[in-house]
């Protein structure tokens, strides 16, 4: 019995030490503590990503990663009579700015093999891509017509998508046509650049 | 965040099929802004990146550009030293040519000369652009190269610099309050504005954006702001705030009425 109470007395003590140093130790490191200054730099930016996927038809069946737009060589369409590409592209146009507002603009050159040009043969569509499946027209035009076309960041919410595609005869933008026999044979050539500013 | 997050989703996408965007090119400094005393030299430098996993060519070089209509940002390119307000001949820059490995950067470092004898403002933009590469000549058929550029404005306002603007041709179509903001200065004018309105006794009936103007001196932009359906018929005071940056504001009170089948009358426009 006395045994027991001195276990409980050494267990008080103890519970005693620890709620005393309990109560100390914080008040002790508070008398050494010291007031650090925290800060941080974001720098301003302006980043322009671009991936060009190629759309094989038919199927559909997509291939990103491509180096140019390139719709080869054109396969004339005995039925209606006009040269048909067996693909088409699209080029996601991706902007990450922290200065505010922006502009991306779509300039060209002529669509060209020296003689002949495709400026009025090809269908250029601008989408706002809310996301790899699901976006906004906001504009159908020509190649020619595409030229200096220009977006804010109030108009593009996601990213950018620009569809191009050899003008079929259904359902192209206006002014487009499709390429007939009157073109002259050999290989076109053009330049889109992309420019984005603040 | 509704932008942030689409972004994620298309690098999620492309990252999740194995393949990387085509081309990548990050600028640090997108608008260089200078206040320089004529005759003075000031030096700086940007930082370009290459974010991408594959080696870039960048090409540096100036071209000068003007603010055109609709006035929203929307700019035309020239080649350097054609536009009134070029200082194309005054900066220097180096190199004009560079490899970027994969994950790399460099500096690229510039130097802005100004003359004497001039006054105002002054603006150019400094391209860095990249390629994937050139179409061989053994391709057929219609070949089209991608090229991407970021630009860097320099927006150079000399000592004299001074903003001064003013609103003109005020109008009303049915719920809408346009009219043209003037940049009757010699620099630059980047607006945003704001409206609200309200009554002679100060109770406030609505409030909003007025579109953002970016406007070069003796320049005209249009501009419109959409009141709300919900003000009932009354006489009312439209006060419009065009921040101009740096503290600078115009501020101008429009008084008008709405009559009972809701047409808006603009009656004058005060300072």
């Amino acid at each position: 019995m006395k045994g027991e109470l001195n276990k409980m007395k050494k267990m008080f003590k103890l519970i005693a030490a620890v709620a005393i140093v309990s109560l100390w130790i914080p008040s002790a490191f508070a008398g050494d503590s010291e007031t650090f200054n925290i800060s941080a730099t974001i720098n301003s930016m302006s980043q322009l990503n671009v991936d060009i996927s190629r759309i094989d038809l038919p199927g559909e069946t997509w291939n990103p990663g491509q180096a140019s737009v390139n719709f080869g060589t054109l396969a004339w369409d005995s039925v209606n009579n006009i040269f048909t590409a067996n693909n088409y592209y699209a080029v996601d146009v991706g902007i990450i700015h922290n200065l505010g507002s922006w502009t991306v603009q779509h300039s060209s050159t002529s669509l060209t093999n020296g003689t002949d040009d495709l400026d009025n043969n090809v269908n250029v569509i601008f989408m706002n891509q809310a996301s790899s499946t699901t976006g906004t027209q906001l504009d159908k035009l020509s190649y020619a017509s595409a030229d200096g076309q220009s977006y804010t960041n109030s108009d593009i919410t996601g990213w950018l998508r620009i569809y191009y595609g050899i003008a079929t005869g259904s359902g192209d933008a206006t002014g487009v046509v499709p390429i007939g026999v009157a073109k002259s044979t050999g290989t076109y050539t053009g330049a889109i650049t992309l420019t984005v500013t603040p | 965040m509704k932008k942030v997050f689409a972004l994620l989703c298309l690098c999620v996408l492309l990252s999740l099929t194995g393949v990387a965007f085509s081309f990548n090119i990050s600028v640090d400094t997108p608008k260089v802004k200078l206040k320089v005393k004529e005759g003075e030299s000031v030096r700086g430098e940007l930082i370009v990146r290459n974010p991408s996993q594959d080696e870039i060519r960048v090409k540096v070089y100036l071209e000068d550009f003007l603010y055109t209509a609709p006035y929203d940002g929307t700019k035309k390119f020239f080649p350097p030293g054609s536009t009134e307000f070029s200082p194309s001949d005054w900066i220097s820059f180096s190199p004009q040519e560079v490899i970027l490995p994969a994950f790399g950067k460099t500096k690229v470092n510039y130097v802005v000369k100004v003359p004497t004898g001039v006054s105002g403002g002054y603006y150019a933009v400094l391209f860095f652009e990249t390629s994937l590469g050139a179409i061989r000549d053994a391709e057929e058929g219609a070949n089209i190269l991608i090229l991407g550029r970021v630009g860097s404005l320099f927006l150079i306002d000399t000592e004299d610099s001074v903003k001064r603007a003013e609103i003109d041709e005020v109008s009303s179509t049915d719920n809408t309050v346009k009219g043209k903001f003037l940049n009757q200065g010699n620099t630059l004018l980047i607006s945003k504005g704001s409206f609200y309105v309200m009554d002679d006794a100060g109770r406030v009936f609505d409030r909003g954006k007025i579109n953002d103007i970016f406007i070069f001196p003796g320049d005209k932009a249009p501009f419109s702001l959409s009141l709300s359906d919900d003000i009932a018929p009354g006489r009312y005071i439209l006060i419009t705030t065009f921040d101009l940056e740096d503290g600078d504001v115009l501020v101008r009170e429009i008084d008008f009425s709405k009559d009972k089948r809701g047409k808006l009358s603009v009656l004058q426009v005060r300072e």
